[in-house]
């Protein structure tokens, strides 16, 4: 079960900041809120990868994999890339 | 990854462990050869029959290129080639993660060679390759350009404007809610939210919001771009080059290219400083083809204007901050709009600018509004911390306006407020363990904070800063040798001496000493992949793997020893590099020389790729004295804190601190782009690029904190990057506290803070 | 009159020089800086070009008795000179105090400043062995770092006048 933290530019699809949704990996818990909020896959999906211009922290971990596994109430967050110099 | 470890040596807080190499001192593996000139930066290199490369650079600001006409500099005796964009392949329309942010290869090939419009004063826009570099240059000087000159736009919010003249008729905001429908030269919209900032200010007693304007700066390093590329017949490309990363440079050849990485190596030389300016391409693209086109190995070095024109600079940004508290000196609101360069083309900094505005305090409501926006000025590219120094500009100085109102005493104000594990961002995720309260509680004990200032027009200021330190992908290999020492191979371009506090891990594993391992950068050849060396990632990630390379030696050495001692390798101990078994005891080095007859031989080997910010946080402390009447800034005294986690190799975390202090010093007070009516900068040079010099500063002194990084063994934060970020605003905050004025401005020139003191608007 | 510049131009001249005690010599254009002909034609690339004009101090050798941005130096200037750059310093396998010092001191990161500073720490301190810290930051001053801030440079220094003392 992830916490997803809902980008505010996205709220307008998802009525809430934060929804609770089932699935085993980023990409199932993608397609699960796309069920409940059609148009939100495109916005963070691009060409079956994550939109280059984001990167997630699930739990502490950031990464750009959408097959990054969920464990129960870890909170997903979608954030912007960064780079460092 | 095996987690098995001599647990005596895994750092925390509550069991702080006392090691024999970490922490210590050595002399530095490769200092013989750089303190007598030996050391080879690329520029060092000759190669046999080398050729030397020069560009043709635009002008004008803005402009649609006509034409190009090479055929009088081809005729030059002793010219050997030329190329332009259409010698590159058509661009991918293809956006590539390189690990440290993405890149768009359409973009990036245009700003090596200019395709239809030269975007800013030293476009590139044609590339010449001659016998000699004198030659090149005579020739570049031939080739012929016929430009139509368009209106160019300098100022982030005149670039926004919707009659603003676009750079690029195809570009769409980039946003995650509804995407405008007509182009404009907004690239991306950021957007971040907390809680109710309505209901947040409402409940405020005090409310400071203030504008900002920073200018943009360079990273400044000392050894300009250069490269040596040679594309032999058969279709193998080397690149020998300056760069903070082998591995990405190929990847950006490879796609720019349209060859495969396979027939690409990349050499590092020794580099001659980065900041995160030594990441993109410029010049080994354009080396490439020359080499290919005149058969030649092609050497191509940046003169210094060059550098300062087309290359990547910070951004400057436009930035409007409110924060609100309470009487008690709680925040309980704050709001930001940031407009950042992104240059000629998308893809600045903005995102961590939003990420790092609000990052040192819990705030329980938020929102944050960001804007990267294109205009007639060289890409940014980062430069330390990225972003993160201007957006410390602004809020640690209204913070400082906050408590001066609220009569708090600044270090309380902050304590008061500080982020701390468990605090939310405003972008999201919860902070784990963090060291920003240890940071400010070790400046208020120290004896900078207790000593008094006097005099006149002497201040003190002080001012907190983040960056999040990435970890990424690091390979390394290690082989032991049969008299104990160990080759250490990694792929970390060594910007700083990070190649000795990698192999300081790899000892303090090994419990032999930092003499006995040996490391060597390697090619892109040699080592597995490993990225760039930036983001404050090297001592973490690549430290990481050769602790990891340093346990699977370890394994192999106690399954050798099992066999030597016919015992069962579950019985053996390893305890600071004696191995014991079966009543017997055989050092590091004794069981090495013993290996080496029996078995085959022990090499090492780990691959890493850490997901996690190490979260570093710095406090600054400054006294200054301003000159009344030339409005110069004198720094008297100057204190950085930072937590490292833990020190590898203490020289070098506090050389970090104060190099990087001192870099924000200069963004501060003096560094700037100054460009001219027409988009031209007028001071690319080190004379009016003004940077500070030995007797411009005193002594930086500097307090290592050690809040133990609970996500490597020996709990190494990332250090390189966030003493950047405080300076500017506790020089701000100095000079307040000195002459009664705020400056909202970087830098803080003389002609400004004079205007200042003397109650004028600028341009006055 | 034209041809005959453009000739004069590309016709080299001949020069004898005395580099680190050696005497050297070497054809030059008019137009080169010695920073060219030491690091392209006599391979002593101890010495780095960072701008070129004068302004970074990492070509920085000495030119009789005294340091010189080598990039302003044309090279025909250095007939009949006496000339050391970086590569001289250390003697017969020993390194220089001064080059020790830096080593101990961490006084370099990137390092491509570091035979500069050594240059010309080694000229100040061969004037004046015991410098105060004013000194030594206002005769390090021609010297650019963009990596160290220059706090360990000039302890580096400092910590040399010191072993020279108690010696």
């Amino acid at each position: 079960m992830a916490i997803v933290f809902i980008p505010p530019q996205l709220r307008q699809l998802t009525g809430a900041d934060q929804v609770e949704v089932g699935g085993g990996t980023v990409r199932a818990v993608i397609d699960q809120l796309e069920l409940r909020h059609p148009g939100v896959r495109e916005r963070l999906i691009e060409e079956g990868e994550l939109s280059p211009a984001l990167q997630l922290s699930v739990g502490h971990v950031m990464t750009r994999l959408l097959s990054t596994k969920i464990a129960s109430t870890t909170e997903v967050h979608f954030l912007p890339v960064i780079g460092g110099g | 990854m095996s987690t098995e470890v001599a647990s005596d040596k895994t750092q925390t807080t509550e069991n702080p462990v006392r090691y024999k190499v970490i922490g210590t001192r050595p002399v530095r593996h490769d200092g013989a050869d750089k303190v007598t000139g030996k050391a080879i930066y690329t520029d060092d290199m000759q190669l046999p029959n080398m050729a030397f490369g020069a560009f043709v650079r635009s002008p004008h600001a803005h402009a649609r290129i006509v034409s190009i006409d090479t055929t009088e500099a081809e005729q030059m005796p002793g010219v050997l080639a030329t190329c332009t964009s259409a010698d590159l392949p058509d661009p991918w329309d293809k956006v590539e993660d390189l690990g440290e942010g993405c890149v768009n290869y359409a973009h990036l090939s245009g700003n090596v060679l200019a395709r239809r419009k030269a975007l800013y004063k030293g476009h590139a826009i044609a590339a010449v390759v001659a016998t000699d570099s004198h030659l090149a240059e005579e020739a570049a000087r031939r080739i012929k350009v016929e430009y139509e000159p368009l209106p160019a736009t300098m100022w982030v919010l005149d670039a926004m404007r919707e009659d603003a003249p676009l750079l690029h008729d195809d570009l769409i905001t980039h946003t995650l809610g509804d995407k405008p429908a007509q182009p404009s030269n907004i690239a991306d919209h950021i957007r971040f939210e907390k809680g109710c900032v309505e209901e947040g200010f409402a409940a405020a007693d005090v409310v400071i919001e203030r504008e900002f304007k920073t200018a943009s700066v360079h990273q400044g390093y000392i050894e300009p771009h250069v490269s040596i590329a040679m594309w032999n017949e058969d279709g193998r490309l080397k690149i020998w080059t300056a760069t903070q990363g082998s591995f990405v440079v190929r990847q950006q050849m490879a796609a720019l290219l349209k060859i495969p990485v396979s027939q690409i190596t990349v050499v590092p030389c020794e580099i001659g400083g980065g900041f995160g300016g030594k990441i993109s391409v410029y010049e080994q693209p354009v080396a490439a083809v020359l080499s290919r086109k005149c058969g030649r190995p092609v050497k191509i070095v940046m003169r210094r204007d060059e550098v300062f024109e087309a290359t990547g600079p910070t951004p400057g940004s436009f930035m409007r901050v409110k924060l609100g508290a309470t009487k008690d000196g709680k925040l309980v609101a704050g709001e930001a709009w940031l407009a950042y360069d992104a240059g000629a083309f998308p893809g600045g900094v903005i995102g961590p600018g939003c990420m790092c505005v609000f990052s040192c305090y819990d705030l329980p409501h938020a929102s944050v509004d960001g804007f990267d926006v294109v205009l007639n000025k060289p890409k940014t590219q980062a430069y330390r911390a990225p972003g993160s120094t201007h957006v410390a500009f602004a809020v640690e100085t209204i913070i400082d306006e906050l408590a001066g109102q609220l009569e708090i005493d600044p270090i309380e104000f902050r304590l008061n407020n500080a982020a701390r594990e468990g605090t939310r961002r405003v972008d999201g995720p919860v902070y784990p363990r963090i060291g920003l309260v240890e940071c400010l509680d070790a400046i208020r004990d120290s004896d900078h904070w207790k000593s008094t200032l006097t005099g006149p027009n002497r201040g003190r200021g002080i001012a907190c800063g983040f960056w999040f330190n990435a970890g990424l992908k690091s390979s390394v290999a290690a082989n032991v040798n049969a008299d104990g020492t160990v080759n250490l191979i990694e792929g970390s371009t060594d910007i700083g001496g990070t190649r000795t506090s990698i192999a300081m891990q790899l000892a303090e594993t090994l419990g032999i000493t930092a003499e006995d391992v040996i490391p060597q950068v390697a090619d892109t050849d040699s080592v597995g992949f490993t990225d760039v060396t930036g983001g404050s990632r090297v001592t973490f990630s690549t430290g990481l793997a050769a602790y990891h390379a340093g346990l699977d030696i370890q394994r192999q050495m106690v399954a050798r020893a099992s066999q030597i001692w016919e015992c069962d390798p579950d019985s053996i101990t390893v305890t600071d590099g004696i191995y014991k078994g079966n009543s017997q005891s055989l050092s590091f080095r004794e069981l090495a020389a013993k290996v080496d007859s029996i078995g085959e031989p022990i090499v090492g080997r780990a691959a890493v790729n850490p997901q996690g910010s190490t979260n570093a946080f710095g406090v600054h402390l400054v006294d200054l004295e301003v000159d009344p009447d030339t409005g110069k800034v004198t720094i008297l005294r100057y204190t950085a804190c930072q937590d490292a986690g833990k020190a590898i190799h203490p020289s070098y975390v506090e050389g970090q601190m104060q190099g990087g202090a001192v870099q924000g010093i200069g963004w501060a007070l003096n560094e700037e782009y100054f460009y001219d009516s027409n988009g031209h900068m007028r001071n690319a040079s080190f004379l009016d690029y003004r940077m500070p010099t030995c007797y411009d500063l005193p002594m930086i002194e500097t307090i290592i904190v050690e809040v133990p990084n609970p996500d490597h063994p020996f709990g190494v934060r990332g250090v390189g990057e966030v003493p950047i970020v405080p300076p500017p605003a506790a020089i701000a905050n100095g000079i307040f506290n000195a002459v009664g004025q705020r400056l909202f401005e970087l830098p803080m020139s003389p002609p400004l803070v004079w205007r200042a003191i003397n109650d004028q608007q600028p341009g006055e | 009159m034209m041809k005959s510049r453009e000739h004069t131009a590309k016709v080299k001249t001949h020069v004898t020089t005395t580099i680190n005690g050696e005497v050297i010599e070497f054809l030059c254009l008019p137009r080169q800086s010695l920073l060219e002909i030491l690091r392209d034609e006599l391979s002593l690339t101890g010495c780095k070009e960072g701008c070129n004009n004068g302004n970074c101090g990492a070509c920085t050798v000495m030119l009789n008795g005294l340091p010189v941005d080598s990039c302003l130096v044309l090279a025909v200037e250095a007939e009949g000179a006496t000339i050391e750059t970086v590569e001289g310093i250390a003697q017969q396998g020993q390194l220089h105090p001064v080059q020790q010092c830096f080593l101990e001191g961490a006084a370099l990161q990137c390092g491509v400043c570091t035979p500069g500073f050594i240059v010309t720490a080694k000229a100040l301190l061969d004037r004046n062995p015991q410098p105060t810290e004013k000194e030594i930051r206002f005769d390090l001053a021609g010297n650019l770092c963009r990596c160290t801030g220059y706090d360990k440079i000039v302890r580096a220094v400092q910590s040399v006048a010191e072993s020279q003392q108690s010696s």
